[in-house]
């Protein structure tokens, strides 16, 4: 073999799969990249010291290697199952918003997302607008612009003033006015992916339903139902998922009489400076949210979309 | 019988479909006919009941169904897009107008996928998803017969296919109409489908019937300069002169040298132009018929057994073609770039008015 040839045999063997660095940096690797990274750094580690933390003892702030504990699950399991402490309430508060506000967006969004895909022709952009530019603003300012509206001597009351209404009784620092807080700000992400998955269905698909003779029901059960499902089941995962974390509307809305699972957490971490109980309540929220992120998500076959894509 | 009386269709101030008149026979195949925007997609709509006229009427057997809604009226819709459900098998696509209706199913699934042309076995249990075009068409054909309706409405439904398969169904769906009672309104803007499937056409334009006939006598005689191109492969000369002779006229152009006397039975006027198809047509090097005018051969274009020879009259700045078959041709030693006689027959010659 000459030189040459066996050169060539290094360098084809080292341009062969084997080659552990060649193949990451090879172009799907370089395209995911970032991303991983990003994720690694913001996620996964964050993720790890929260339940690094949680098995600390006391009210640690720093991480103590040589002692471990499960005192804070002690706690916050033992105190859902006694019913002492604040825990139990904590977590039936939030998940009564979180399903109550999915609930609710639901309803609301769904005809809403048939009428705009299908129906609606003008003004549909200023609807989708009106939709879109809350997003643009701070959840904050929407949320005390509320409690501004809803407060004693705020806004409403004056409004039923006018009407004669004597008696005025806050409407603020109730869980139903936390809900009215979540449905408004979670609208939009229950709305657009059922109006994306409402878009994806043609309207002579619509018009062939009615044409072989099917009933208004008929046509809702069994062809707009199921073909819009993926965008449901999406839209119900987004909004429970962020209402489970929502903190500032509990916060505000709440005003410290109703807290949720979010805002009690943010309490630990920052009024009481206990970050183990912190992080034993944002572990178990985690729990919660990948179970319901299982169940929602196990309820849709995801290759049937695949395979609708075409 | 379906019967449209002065049938209207306006989206603003556009009039898309114009006080249409049409009559179509139970168990015909009748064709609309018409280039792309001419009204015929909104016509078929307006009798399938997804589109309310602006005004007129739409009688099925002396019933009104002018507002029936498509659920309730006999009609069934064959979409060009096919609309066949995404989320559904085969089966239970076909399935699904049955059940609207109250029809028992049984082996009826089988039966309508074998007058289609599909195995049963291999295609019932299939995703709608997973069929080729020609399929997904067959399907929606079976899924539109299986609620016998009295008249099935396509809308172009063989347009994206390819053009051995589109042959083929326009074969079938031909076929299908004689085995079956049923009415069938077929919409399209190919000539091709138009002459091989129907018992009668009409032909709309700009939201107007201008002709209806069998596909023969609107091929021999058209209406109008239009239809007389868009039937296809025609070269269309207009005259200079004009005269009646009892039953004929005879005509004169400053294309070509010759008079002629060609017959006319035609009550919209006076002819302005003379017609000659193609294939009615020859290129010779000796002016041998007794009508043709000289041009240059420009381009010459084999198509099966005939030939397209594509000319240009210097002195008329016009485009005509001849088609002749390959032999006849060859014979001729005519090149591209000579000078010819493009000539016919003057019998060949149709006129028409505007």
């Amino acid at each position: 073999m000459s030189t040459i040839e066996t050169l060539r045999a290094e360098i084809d063997a080292l341009e062969g799969d084997e080659n552990p660095v060649r193949r990451l940096l090879s172009p799907p690797g370089i395209l995911i990249a970032p991303m991983a990274l990003l994720l690694l750094c913001m996620f996964i580690g964050p993720m790890l010291a929260i339940v690094v933390f949680s098995f600390q003892t006391g009210n640690a702030i720093a991480l103590n290697p040589l002692e471990w504990s499960i005192a804070t699950y002690q706690e916050v399991i033992g105190g859902m199952a006694s019913g002492e402490g604040v825990y139990g309430d904590v977590l039936v508060n939030t998940v009564a918003v979180s399903i109550t506000t999915t609930a609710l967006t639901l309803i609301v969004s769904y005809p809403a997302a048939y009428a705009l895909a299908h129906k609606i022709t003008r003004y549909k952009l200023v609807f989708l607008m009106i939709l879109i530019i809350p997003l643009f603003t701070s959840v904050n300012i929407r949320v005390f612009g509320w409690a501004l509206f809803l407060v004693q001597n705020g806004v409403l009351e004056s409004i039923v003033s006018l009407f004669g209404v004597q008696e005025y009784a806050s409407l603020m620092y109730r869980r139903s006015t936390i809900i009215l807080g979540t449905t408004y700000i979670y609208l939009p992400f229950m709305l657009f992916p059922i109006y994306l998955s409402m878009l994806s269905i043609e309207d002579t698909t619509l018009e062939a339903a009615k044409d072989l003779g099917a009933s208004r029901l008929t046509l809702f059960r069994k062809i707009l139902l199921p073909l819009s499902k993926p965008g449901i089941i999406i839209g119900s995962l987004f909004v429970f998922v962020l209402s489970l974390g929502a903190n500032v509307e509990a916060e505000i809305l709440g005003g410290g009489s109703i807290f949720t699972m979010a805002s009690n957490i943010q309490y630990s971490f920052g009024y009481s400076q206990n970050w183990p109980l912190g992080s034993t309540q944002a572990v178990g929220l985690l729990l919660i949210t990948v179970v319901a992120g299982v169940v929602i998500l196990r309820t849709i076959d995801l290759r049937e979309i695949a395979a609708r894509g075409d | 019988m379906l019967q449209a009386t002065n049938l209207r269709a306006e989206y603003g101030s556009l009039v898309a479909v114009n006080d249409v008149d049409l009559q179509i026979e139970t168990g015909q195949f009748a064709t609309i006919v018409g280039p792309s925007g001419c009204g015929k997609t909104t016509l078929l709509r307006m009798l399938a009941g997804h589109q309310e006229p602006t005004s007129g009427t739409v009688e099925l057997n002396g019933e009104d169904i002018t507002y029936t809604e498509p659920q309730n009226r006999p009609t069934s819709l064959v979409f060009q897009s096919w609309a066949l459900f995404p989320h559904m098998t085969v089966r239970e696509n076909i399935e699904f107008p049955m059940r609207n209706n109250g029809i028992e199913i049984g082996d009826r699934v089988e039966e309508l996928l074998e007058q289609v042309r599909l195995d049963p076995d291999v295609h019932a249990d299939k995703q709608a998803t997973e069929l080729s075009g020609g399929q997904k068409q067959r399907v929606a054909l079976a899924r539109s017969l299986a609620y016998n309706p009295d008249i099935l409405l396509l809308d172009e439904p063989l347009a994206s296919l390819d053009y051995v398969l589109r042959k083929r169904l326009q074969r079938e769906l031909a076929d299908l109409n004689d085995e079956l009672d049923m009415t069938f309104i077929y919409v399209t803007h190919s000539l091709e489908s138009a002459l091989l499937m129907s018992d009668k056409l009409f032909v709309l334009d700009d939201g107007d019937i201008i002709q209806t006939g069998s596909p023969e006598d609107i091929y021999r005689q058209p209406n109008t300069k239009f239809i007389a191109e868009f039937m296809g492969d025609a070269n269309v000369f207009e005259l200079d002169g004009v005269e009646q002779k009892g039953g004929s006229y005879e005509v004169q152009s400053s294309l070509f040298a010759q008079t002629t006397t060609v017959p006319y039975h035609h009550d919209h006027g006076e002819p302005k132009y003379l017609v000659v198809r193609y294939d009615d047509t020859a290129v010779e090097t000796e002016l041998t018929e007794d009508l043709g005018l000289e041009v240059d051969v420009e381009n010459v274009l084999v198509r099966g057994n005939t030939v397209l020879i594509e000319c240009g009259s210097p002195a008329a700045d016009g485009e005509y073609v001849a088609e002749m078959p390959v032999d006849e041709f060859r014979a001729t030693n005519i090149e591209k770039g000579d000078t010819v006689f493009l000539q016919w027959d003057s019998a060949k010659s149709i006129l028409v008015p505007e």
